[in-house]
């Protein structure tokens, strides 16, 4: 029990406040703790993890069989570096990655940025299974 | 602050098996040590001469981008299996 509940109990007790007047606090301390619990989700992410199992029945135990796990702070200190990047390695970056399709403005990306693209991954999961094997993508 | 990474876990394929090794990567912060030293006096020039053109601040920066890289590598692992050869590395 909470150290507020129980100084509400307590005040109850002691007949300072009315139970109607308890059962007021003790709602608004729910409400806030719902406001709280909404604004900062509990799971804390802190590894990416990229997986790849062979299909099943293919042989050799294992063949193809990729694990990685990337610390999520990695990740944030290395998109942190490439605001380091010099302008023209930046530019023949992005165009490679244009090329691919991908639109990305590495001199636009901010502190703000990074934080936002990290609190994304908790929702990301990626899960493909198909007769070549099966693909993760997940963020613990 | 994150504890940086003591130890490094390499799995390396030799012929038909493959050889585990743990590597002291702490020792890599105590080699790092004389390098810092020496180079400290060196970067504090080059911050002064960078000064005029407002790019000072950006030489600490990087230093301090490339320290953290360093220190987040705890708990990289990546594992690699081919049937024939196993590869992996992890910081531990």
């Amino acid at each position: 029990m909470s150290e507020n509940k129980k100084r509400i109990l307590e005040m109850l007790e002691a007949g300072k406040i009315t139970s109607a007047e308890a059962l007021e606090l003790l709602s608004a301390m729910e409400k806030d703790g719902e406001k709280e619990k909404a604004t900062n989700p509990g799971r804390k992410i802190r590894y990416l993890r990229v997986q790849v199992d062979p299909p099943h029945g293919s042989a050799g135990e294992g063949a193809g069989k990729v694990n990685i796990r990337v610390p999520v702070t990695l990740i944030k200190a290395g998109m942190k570096l490439t605001s380091l990047m010099p302008e023209s390695a930046a530019s023949q970056v992005e165009d490679a990655l244009k090329e691919k399709g991908l639109n990305i403005n590495f001199k636009n990306i901010k502190d703000a940025d990074v934080e936002d693209i990290i609190e994304a991954l908790r929702e990301l999961e990626v899960d493909v299974d198909s007769k070549d094997g099966k693909v993760r993508v997940f963020a613990e | 602050m994150s504890c940086p990474p003591l130890l490094l876990h390499l799995r390396i394929p030799c012929d038909r098996t493959h050889i585990d090794i743990w590597l002291p990567w702490f020792l890599v912060y105590i080699l790092l040590i004389p390098v810092v030293i020496i180079m400290l006096p060196i970067l504090l020039l080059w911050a002064i001469v960078l000064i005029p053109c407002g790019k000072a601040q950006l030489l600490f920066i990087a230093v301090y981008y490339f320290w953290q890289v360093l220190v987040n590598l705890r708990g990289l692992k990546v594992d690699i299996d081919d049937g024939v050869r196993k590869i992996l590395f992890s910081f531990v």
